[in-house]
């Protein structure tokens, strides 16, 4: 770092003195707190704009249907006021969609505009196509380790796999295997194996030379070695691949609600409420989307922490 | 990508000395001079007939398999059924020309322009870096696709909308890969430049550019596809009836399986020309990087 001389050190904010913990904690708020903060500030800022923007262009629009004087009255921060307060926005606040969350959030699980059932339904579609597209990932990665004929005619496929856009085959999976779990669940594994297969084929060839002579020293065989060896080196890897192929199963099931038609999950409530153009509630659904998407990512994080003691950079 | 998600290492080791990383090398081929055209002609063999194969066996699984079970043609058509069909749907090209490049196209440069954008002043700005970055590493675990509706409800039925999500879409990955590229520098690369006595701009153009150049591809290739999702989801919630999603949606109502499949395939081929098109790319604007080096 200190042989870094290009305009990064014109810029290189000023770094508090790192005595003590006193230091520790005024630089880790210089450093991590401040600029996140600005950030966030600066978010804020342009959706309150954008939402002042948004539903003053639609309220304006509607009065001079509705009562054009009555409208032409207020004064701009009287119209502003209102555009920021209508209980039908084009674009709700950050305060609107929050308490909206909030609420569907506290709901009792059984009550009908309750969120949690439809979360739950969404969930345990992720999970199973997570859990699905890790089995299928990893037995690839280990075939494609073992066969360099099926690395040759398979390995294509699975890149091409990915580029091709999935929701066009939505409606089709669903025609063909029927609507319902099996469907979205097989939908979420597609979106799910391909980082766990690649990276878990990178983990079970990352193990140094020096490790197999070792092994063979050891006279050990074929499954000593894989088991013992190419496995424990390959978990890592494999963590990393699992955990954005968890978001990517998160994705998966959310896709095949939207293009489904079927009844349950986050997608389709997106989709009903899109219908009815409940915009608030779009977003605090979006809110939950993105908890549950955290949550799950969050969760392979704590896994890898149990599993991968070894590993250097997950401890520090 | 994958590294992208430790997001301190990113930040704080401004230089890491893997500038290859993106790609990974390939083995090196042993060619001998006089062998070098059968050589290559082995090679273009082993590359090309084995994936060949199994597609061969695909298509023939698939037809055979429908035909043995009798599943009916609204269930699962064959591959010869799409094929008679595809060439007879008469507003499949304007549809595929409507959602590539008035949706997915808008989208996927305004949206990996402004990500390009954003990673330069990250790299230029230490504390812009660390207060976008913890969010771009954020994003990767949100399903940011869930907004399709939202740009639906805010920019209305046409392409805006769609070029909207798409643009969202493909903001992070692009402002991830980019500001990694731009700051995963050789030191002795630096040095140099500076006992050149290069100035800031010169750096970024004549180095930290170019070296971010397989980086930037990565993210390309990754939107690139994200790109197609984000306009044809955001067709499922509205268009003015045009468009492949449109389509797809409207067809799979009739059970018309036959139509929906075609689009289906067309809607591949242009997932897949556009990912090859920006390997052809990359490989013509890095052309001097080590993972192409190999075999000359």
């Amino acid at each position: 770092m200190a042989g870094a001389v290009t305009y990064d050190e014109i810029s290189e904010f000023n770094v508090a003195p790192s005595r003590g913990i006193q230091g520790t904690l005024s630089r880790w708020i210089v450093n991590r707190v401040l600029p996140v903060a600005t950030i966030f500030i600066f978010l804020i800022v342009v959706w309150y704009g954008a939402a002042a923007y948004f539903n003053w262009h639609f309220l304006n629009v509607q009065s001079q249907d509705v009562n054009p004087q009555a409208w032409h009255r207020l004064s701009l921060a009287q119209q502003i006021q209102r555009s920021l307060s209508t209980s039908t926005p084009t674009l709700p606040t950050p305060v609107q969609a929050l308490g909206d969350f909030l609420g569907r959030v506290e709901q009792s699980p059984t009550s009908d505009t309750a969120i949690w059932s439809d979360l739950l339904w969404t969930v345990r579609a992720a999970v199973l196509g997570f859990l699905l597209g890790t089995l299928i990932g990893v037995i690839l990665a280990v075939l494609f380790m073992s066969s360099r004929i099926l690395t040759q005619s398979l390995m294509p496929y699975v890149v091409a796999s990915q580029t091709i856009p999935i929701v066009a085959l939505v409606p089709a999976i669903m025609i063909t295997l029927g609507l319902g779990l099996r469907s979205e669940v097989l939908i979420s594994a597609y979106l799910a194996f391909f980082s766990i297969t690649i990276s878990t084929y990178k983990g079970l060839q990352s193990v140094q030379p020096i490790a197999f002579d070792l092994m063979r020293s050891y006279a050990a065989n074929p499954w000593h070695v894989f088991f013992k060896l190419r496995l424990p080196a390959s978990l890592p890897f494999l963590f990393t691949g699992l955990k954005i192929g968890v978001t990517a199963s998160l994705i998966g099931a959310i896709i095949a609600e939207m293009g489904s038609g079927s009844s349950r999950g986050l997608g389709q409530v997106l989709v009903a409420e899109s219908t009815y153009s409940q915009n608030i509630q779009l977003w605090s659904t979006m809110i939950a989307a993105a908890s549950l998407g955290l949550a799950l990512y969050g969760a392979v994080v704590i896994a890898e922490r149990l599993f991968v003691r070894w590993n250097v950079e997950s401890e520090s | 990508m994958s590294e992208a998600m430790r997001d301190d290492t990113v930040l704080d080791a401004n230089i890491a000395v893997d500038a290859s990383g993106a790609q990974g090398i390939m083995a090196p081929t042993e060619s001998v001079a006089p062998t070098r055209a059968y050589h290559r002609l082995a090679q273009g063999f082993v590359r090309i007939v084995p994936p060949a194969v199994v597609f061969v066996l695909i298509l023939a699984f698939w037809q055979f398999g429908v035909k043995a079970l009798h599943i009916p043609i609204y269930a699962l058509p064959t591959p010869t059924d799409i094929w008679h069909t595809l060439p007879t749907i008469s507003e499949l090209p304007a549809d595929a020309r409507y959602t590539t490049f008035n949706e997915a196209l808008p989208g996927f440069i305004i949206g990996s322009g402004l990500g390009f954008l954003v990673a330069v002043i990250a790299m230029r700005f230490r504390f812009v870096a660390r207060g976008v970055m913890p969010y771009a590493v954020i994003s990767n675990s949100i399903p940011i696709i869930g907004m399709a509706p939202i740009a639906v409800a805010l920019f209305g039925f046409d392409w805006q909308s769609k070029a909207f999500i798409v643009a969202v879409l493909t903001f992070f990955p692009m402002v991830i890969n980019a500001y990694r590229g731009l700051t995963s520098l050789d030191l002795l690369s630096l040095q140099l430049m500076r006992s050149y006595a290069a100035n800031g701009w010169e750096t970024f153009y004549k180095l930290r550019l170019p070296s971010s150049l397989p980086y930037v591809f990565n993210a390309l290739k990754i939107n690139a596809t994200l790109a197609m999702i984000g306009a044809i989801i955001g067709e499922y919630f509205g268009s003015p009836s045009v468009g492949l999603g449109n389509y797809i949606h409207n067809e799979t109502g009739m059970l018309a399986m036959p139509e929906v499949w075609s689009a289906v395939v067309v809607a591949c081929v242009i997932g897949i020309s556009a990912y090859l098109l920006l390997v052809a790319l990359e490989r013509w604007l890095t052309s001097w990087h080590i993972s192409y080096r190999s075999g000359r």
